[in-house]
């Protein structure tokens, strides 16, 4: 008797899709989660506030229905959302179409962007221009590799159809990116001007090379191995 | 720079005041020493500098000498550099603004002189090189302690230590400047005062009857309007500093908050902060440059990968069933049996109609003949003759029409059946056409 009880007054999971505020903006929330946006306060104030009311029941339904986990990270005050695949599946994105790897022009322009939130870890607002960017290339510390990398080779000055291959390529991954809800871009997307803020999400390229950071010895180790064979 | 280690130079008596071509370029290289970059040409910055920045002296023409611009702008960037309002108290310059007093403002000349004298010269502008020397102070503050973090240092203690100073220094400047806002509010009340002041006058002024007392009034609107526009001017301006003093509070709030989130986990964010500086280096030696792809990493590395499902919506047309239809044409089936009778229907129409016109000829002659027609009569014989109903009601409809518009003819309808009405199946009144009497 007493168990029949209890069971009558458990609420049915998804019950909660039928709640007037998630009938308005479940769809909405729900094509960014699975576009791959990152969903903080600012800039998705109705999302946000969403997915804080009933994270604990999305999270169950995107395990349910997606076999993906809704991540919930706290970085610089900042509380943020995304969806991230479990370690051994891709969940229902596990079609080639339904993901994306992060292009070799990302991950460099990534790490790099990560480290320059750092360099500007007590600043509130971290904003980064083309001319930050060309002084990294150009003066910073890895200046060699990078000019190595985007121009060939290593020489004083650089013509500007040279510069602009560049700075068209970077200005496709800060795209991408402001897509993704990890910086925001603030200049049009037509034109060539590169200005952007970098959020706090921008933690999540961390959180993917995580393994690789902790133990970055072994990774290496690992790594040089694997590419002597 | 070149300038300022002149400059520098000539003060501390290590260069004469007038001074080489040799000694410019000896500090070129200092210069080039501070600042990035390759070494410039030395003939190529004495050109420039020669436009503004140094002369020839007139007794001396071998030699050159700074010029009196070139000593402002010095003193300019010395003002900024070592601001002596850093160390200077705001309070003590600032608090004689709260001696004002409204009832010493007796014309809008005692307000405009205050204004611009002791407001705007003095006072405002003392505000201002204190708010540019904490903005300074918190600039070099944030970015010294993101340089503390850049250099991988382990050490948490020097950083809080650092930091405790930099925050003690920005507070205290803040706890001046807002002192310095309280005091603004006591002026404000003051100078809401003055302005009350003029707009009583305008209230007391009698309603203007000559040209001379309305001169008077509009003096004392004009006086009105510009003791509100100074009022407005003096709010602005402590509204800004609000403005600004809250943007400086919050960045170094936000710049406390970093510390303390740092602080629970120094020493763990330190290594993962070394260990992916070592993993930019490291992806940076990996990848190589790819003329078609900018950048290229080889197939081994870790690559990551982030769901992104695609979602299109475009609008299509519905169909009913999928596949395009032929448009074909469909030979139509030729029914011989409805077509004769269709065609048998058109016949009997026209023969009908030709009847009707031939008969209704006919009985126009007899009529115009014999000058009257018994209409009833000819109606059954020609039902008779027919055998069709159609054609006697048609001739006869057209026979009286055409007698209706012709006045050569009357018409006489009696409302009483005929003798011979009464034996058929379609009964008729007695009708008659006749010659006009």
């Amino acid at each position: 008797m007493e168990n029949e009880n209890t069971g009558s007054n458990i609420e049915p999971p998804f019950k909660f899709l039928e709640n007037s505020d998630v009938k308005e903006k479940f769809a909405d929330l729900n094509i960014e989660l699975l576009r791959g946006r990152h969903i903080q306060k600012s800039g998705n104030y109705y999302l946000y506030q969403l997915l804080n009311k009933y994270y604990d029941k999305l999270r169950y339904y995107y395990d349910y229905f997606y076999s993906l986990r809704l991540e919930r990270e706290f970085k610089d005050s900042v509380t943020f959302y995304y969806l991230g695949f479990n370690e051994e599946t891709r969940g229902a994105l596990s079609s080639n179409n339904r993901y994306k790897e992060l292009s070799p022009s990302q991950t460099v322009t990534g790490l790099m962007l990560l480290n320059m939130y750092y360099d500007k870890y007590f600043d509130d607002v971290k904003e980064v221009t083309f001319l930050d960017i060309k002084k990294e290339i150009t003066e910073g510390e890895n200046s060699q590799s990078y000019k190595k990398l985007w121009f060939d080779e290593i020489r004083e000055e650089y013509s500007p159809p040279e510069w602009k291959r560049v700075k068209t390529n970077i200005k496709n991954t800060i795209r991408d990116f402001d897509k993704l809800g990890w910086v925001e871009s603030l200049t049009p997307d037509e034109g060539e001007e590169i200005r952007f803020r970098l959020k706090e999400p921008i933690y999540r390229f961390q959180k993917l090379y995580e393994k690789e950071i902790s133990n970055f010895d072994e990774f290496v180790e690992n790594y040089l191995l694997q590419t002597n064979d | 720079m070149v300038i300022y280690i002149l400059d520098s130079k000539i003060k501390a008596g290590k260069l004469p005041k007038h001074f080489t071509y040799s000694d410019i370029e000896k500090c070129i290289v200092e210069s080039s020493k501070i600042e990035v970059g390759a070494t410039p040409q030395t003939e190529k910055i004495v050109k420039s500098l020669l436009h503004f920045f140094i002369e020839r002296p007139p007794n001396d023409e071998l030699k050159f000498a700074i010029t009196d611009y070139a000593k402002k702008f010095i003193e300019l960037i010395d003002k900024k550099l070592h601001s002596p309002l850093k160390n200077f108290p705001l309070k003590k310059t600032f608090k004689k603004f709260t001696k004002f007093k409204a009832s010493e403002i007796k014309s809008l000349k005692d307000f405009e002189i205050w204004h611009r004298l002791e407001f705007s010269t003095a006072g405002k502008q003392t505000i201002i090189d204190h708010l540019e020397a904490l903005k300074d102070v918190v600039k070099t503050s944030i970015n010294r302690l993101n340089n503390l973090l850049k250099a991988e240092s382990e050490d948490l203690v020097t950083l809080t230590k650092e930091f405790a100073l930099v925050f003690e220094e920005i507070s205290n400047k803040s706890e001046e400047i807002k002192y310095t806002l309280r005091l603004g509010n006591t002026l404000s009340i003051e100078i809401e005062n003055v302005t009350d002041f003029f707009y009583h006058k305008i209230e007391a002024f009698k309603h203007p009857e000559n040209e001379e007392e309305q001169i008077e009034f509009e003096q004392l609107n004009t006086d009105y309007s510009k003791a509100v526009n100074i009022k407005n001017d003096v709010i602005d301006f402590f509204n800004d500093v609000d403005y600004r003093l809250k943007q400086l509070m919050d960045r170094s709030l936000y710049a406390n908050n970093q510390l303390r989130n740092l602080q629970n986990n120094f020493r763990s964010q330190s290594r993962i902060r070394i260990n992916l500086k070592r993993l930019l280096k490291f992806t940076l030696e990996q990848a190589s440059y790819s003329k078609n792809d900018i950048v290229k990493l080889p197939v081994l590395f870790h690559k990551k990968a982030l769901p992104i499902e695609r979602f299109k919506f475009i609008e299509i047309p519905y169909y009913d069933s999928f596949g395009i239809k032929k448009n074909e044409i469909i030979p139509a089936l030729y029914d011989r049996e409805h077509a004769q009778k269709e065609q048998n229907k058109v016949q009997k129409d026209l023969q009908r109609q030709e009847n009707a016109a031939r008969l209704f000829r006919e009985y126009k002659g007899i009529l115009e003949k014999e000058k009257e027609l018994d209409f009833t009569e000819h109606f059954y014989k020609i039902l008779e003759e027919e055998n069709d109903s159609e054609i006697a009601l048609s001739v006869g409809f057209d026979l009286f029409q055409y007698a209706n518009r012709n006045p050569r003819y009357e018409i006489d309808i009696q409302r009483e059946l005929s003798e011979v009405s009464t034996t058929k199946d379609i009964l008729i009144w007695k009708m008659k056409i006749q010659e006009a009497t």
